[in-house]
């Protein structure tokens, strides 16, 4: 048995991006590429700055993929299309901000990506909204999105909003619940090539449809929208199984994970059903990320006791 | 698979182990060898025995010694592996993980392998316990499996604290190494004699030997001689291991076999149980039966850079260069997983059983990504990843909170690593600079104990002085003032 390397494992990260980046192109447009290749550029010159910077070795650092695996998720979070400033920011914040402020890879506090992700969506609201603005000629994806209605529908009951825009799909947004679906597909093959800990989107996902459940009375003014619905919407699938598995910034033990998941998956059903974004799975795993050492620290304990049994005869 | 079988004497069967051991991890080691026959080294020019601390040479330089005749006088005694003369009492650079030089005596070998008359028995029966522990403390007899714990010390606590389970430790502690299967399929019957001789000393009742099933020809030759010995009280039981690494580390093997999870530090025997490896059993025989010391062992010899790779009789002192192909590769003292680095001028101790040769690393370590991989692997099962953190700091609270001395040290996590972080090695480092730190506290503490009892001491001294002084005076006084 060989351990894949980090770099493997990037890759592994990177093929299964796949299904749902290609999905994402065929609903939203071409953007979503160009979004990858700037933030990737900007992210790779940043990060030979910053190493550069700091004196340390500039390519093994580089060469790990983990770069490549971060700003591909702040571009994919990001609306296609997004002006190159946006991004730039987005990846330098992420990068310089978000991982060599705390001393480089595997040292972070918070993850990189949601870091430059969150600091463009504050500074820069009007610009960021989903369905991109640029987005290429599917009418139906230029509407508000689903969560977009869901929140701002005043009185109407989920069937009503359900028709008032013509557009939206099966479970969720129009489009928007395909790119889920694929990243779905994408986050079980790390599931199956054991890149990822089921845990955390289990939890995640778990912990999204209680609430939803708590809120749910069968379609009322008042109802939160179906389980189903907010797992399909937003970027529920890419945060459970790319975003929030991120080891380096979730709890070390088995149950502290769980716990974990389950509590970005609270969070970002608070926040889209109460908060003052439509969707706020940035914010959700930074404040994971925040009692992550928190979890570890009284879970891990309790957990390495347990994991030592007592004395037992056979 | 196994089919049960019954022998006259007892009833030997192969079932799997009755429960398992957490983490762990498949190794793909492609097809078993098959054992070949266990070579004999070529004597070699000179043998260097190491010394251990409180070990006192009972030789000078210029003795000339006989094979087996003692060399040292100490807790575990070492002897002439052949006949020569001491040539020199030298630091030389020493086989334990945490590198420094040590005093090793020189034998320049003369060929002639002249012996001595040695004192053997018959049948143990016959013997007090005590005395087969002299005996067997005399023969500088060893746990071989990698600790070195002296094996007359683990009887006399067996027989102290009250023992009745021995288990036979039969599997290869890492994979690759094949000195314990050879051994059994040489000579099962010293084996299962010496088993037979530690259940008679600590009046073991049941005797289980864990081996991994795919040792086919082992397990025959240990059928094989379960079956030719006497009859007594002890029943015996062979479970087949889970074949995953570490299931030859004894903790792991104790819990497999026995479902019983050893706190961290506590000895078999506190559980009644009492563990021994087959090369120990076998040199234990060897010593009752023909009267040997333990002068000589099987270790295997691995890796691409081994000049002649399979398992050999190795003499203790027998420098470990000879069995390297080409000084380029790194030698690695015990298996390839759970080995360190040892210099090129190290010599075979007692619990040499692997010398693995391989190219040096030539990739750096990359940040660790906490991937918790080595969490799932680990035996223990501990979180590496947090020890690595404390270790690295030597956060003292921290590596006690998150268990280092539960460590097995068996290097499962280095193997799964992706970002190859040397985590053992690490781990070794953070275990002895804490033991120095504890020693260097105790010492303080001592010393602190020394100086107070030294100033009590020092001020009743005065005191009493001070009074009889005063007293002498009153005498006087009294005499001066008296009628």
């Amino acid at each position: 048995m060989t351990a894949p390397d980090t770099r493997r494992i990037m890759c592994a990260v990177l093929v299964a991006l796949l299904p749902g980046v290609l999905l994402q192109c065929y609903w939203f447009g071409l953007g979503t590429l160009t979004n990858l290749g700037l933030a990737v550029g900007f992210g790779i010159a940043a990060e030979f700055l910053l190493l550069r910077c700091r004196a340390r070795p500039v390519l093994p650092a580089i060469a790990d993929g983990t770069v490549v695996v971060t700003c591909s998720l702040i571009a994919i979070a990001l609306p296609p299309g997004t002006a190159w400033p946006i991004l730039l920011i987005a990846s330098v914040t992420a990068l310089g901000l978000g991982k060599h402020a705390y001393g480089g890879t595997g040292y972070n506090l918070f993850n990189p990506a949601m870091v430059g992700y969150a600091v463009v969506l504050v500074s820069f609201p009007a610009a960021l909204g989903w369905p991109p603005a640029t987005g290429l000629e599917i009418d139906a994806a230029t509407g508000p999105t689903l969560l977009e209605s869901f929140k701002y529908r005043s009185a109407q009951t989920v069937a009503e909003v359900w028709q008032a825009e013509a557009g939206f799909g099966r479970f969720g947004g129009f489009g928007v619940e395909w790119v889920n679906l694929g990243y779905l597909v994408g986050g079980l093959l790390l599931l199956v090539w054991r890149i990822i800990d089921w845990r955390v989107p289990v939890a995640m996902l778990i912990g999204m449809a209680v609430i939803a459940m708590l809120g749910y009375d069968g379609g009322s003014s008042a109802s939160l929208g179906s389980p189903v619905m907010h797992w399909f919407s937003g970027a529920t699938m890419l945060t459970a199984f790319f975003i929030a598995t991120d080891p380096v910034t979730c709890p070390s033990s088995g149950r502290g994970r769980l716990l974990f998941g389950a509590l970005i998956g609270t969070v970002i059903m608070m926040i889209r059903s109460w908060g003052g974004y439509p969707d706020g799975v940035a914010f959700a795993v930074l404040l994971g990320n925040a009692v992550a050492p928190l979890i570890d620290r009284y879970i891990g304990i309790v957990d390495t006791r347990r994991r030592l049994p007592p004395d037992s005869v056979g | 698979m196994a089919q049960p079988m019954t022998s006259t004497a007892t009833r030997l069967e192969l079932e799997p182990a009755p429960f398992d051991f957490h983490g762990g991890m498949r190794l793909d080691t492609g097809e078993p060898a098959p054992p070949g026959s266990i070579k004999t080294i070529h004597m070699p020019d000179r043998l260097y025995i190491e010394l251990q601390p409180g070990d006192r040479p009972c030789v000078r330089i210029g003795t000339h010694v006989l094979t087996h005749q003692r060399l040292t006088d100490g807790d575990v005694p070492s002897h002439a592996p052949t006949s020569g003369r001491i040539t020199d009492i030298a630091l030389r650079p020493s086989i334990a993980p945490t590198p420094g030089r040590v005093p090793n005596l020189t034998l320049e070998v003369d060929g002639l392998d002249e012996a001595m008359v040695l004192d053997a028995i018959a049948d143990p029966a016959g013997h007090a316990p005590a005395d087969l522990i002299d005996r067997i403390r005399d023969a500088g007899i060893t746990g071989m499996g990698g600790a070195g714990f002296p094996t007359h010390r683990k009887l006399e606590e067996a027989r102290r604290s009250g023992v009745d389970t021995l288990i036979v430790n039969a599997a290869e502690c890492e994979p690759g190494v094949r000195a314990d299967t050879s051994l059994l399929v040489a000579d099962a019957d010293s084996v299962v004699q010496g088993a037979s001789a530690v259940a008679a000393i600590v009046g073991a009742r049941r005797c289980l030997v864990g081996i991994e099933p795919h040792n086919a020809d082992a397990i025959a030759a240990l059928r094989a001689a379960l079956a030719a010995r006497g009859s007594d009280e002890v029943r015996w039981h062979c479970y087949g291991l889970p074949e995953r690494y570490p299931a030859g580390s004894e903790r792991s093997l104790i819990r497999s076999l026995t479902g019983i999870q050893l706190r961290p530090g506590e000895r078999p025997s506190a559980q009644g149980l009492i563990c021994f490896n087959v090369a120990t059993l076998h040199a234990l025989a060897r010593a009752l039966y023909f009267g040997e010391p333990l002068t000589r062992r099987v270790l295997s010899v691995s890796g691409e850079g081994a000049l002649d790779p399979g398992d050999h009789w190795a003499f203790i002192g027998q420098p470990i260069r000879e069995f390297r192909a080409d000084p380029r590769f790194q030698t690695v003292h015990g298996g390839p997983l759970a080995g360190w680095p040892v210099g090129d001028e190290a010599a075979v101790a007692k619990t040499t059983f692997c010398l693995h040769f391989r190219q040096r690393a030539t990739l750096s370590e990359d940040p660790c990504i906490r991937c918790q991989r080595c969490a799932d692997v680990c035996p223990e099962p501990l979180y590496p990843e947090r020890l690595l953190r404390h270790s690295r700091t030597l956060n003292v609270d921290g590596l006690q909170r998150d268990g280092l001395d539960h460590c097995v040290e068996c290097g499962a996590c280095d193997t799964v690593c992706p970002s190859r972080i040397p985590l053992l090695a690490t781990f070794r480092e953070a275990k002895s600079s804490l033991a120095a730190a504890t020693q260097s506290a105790a010492r303080a503490v001592e010393a602190r104990a020394r100086s107070r009892l030294h100033e009590t001491r020092e001020s009743a001294r005065q005191r009493a002085t001070a009074a009889s002084r005063q007293a002498r005076l009153r005498r006087r006084r009294a005499t001066h003032d008296g009628p």
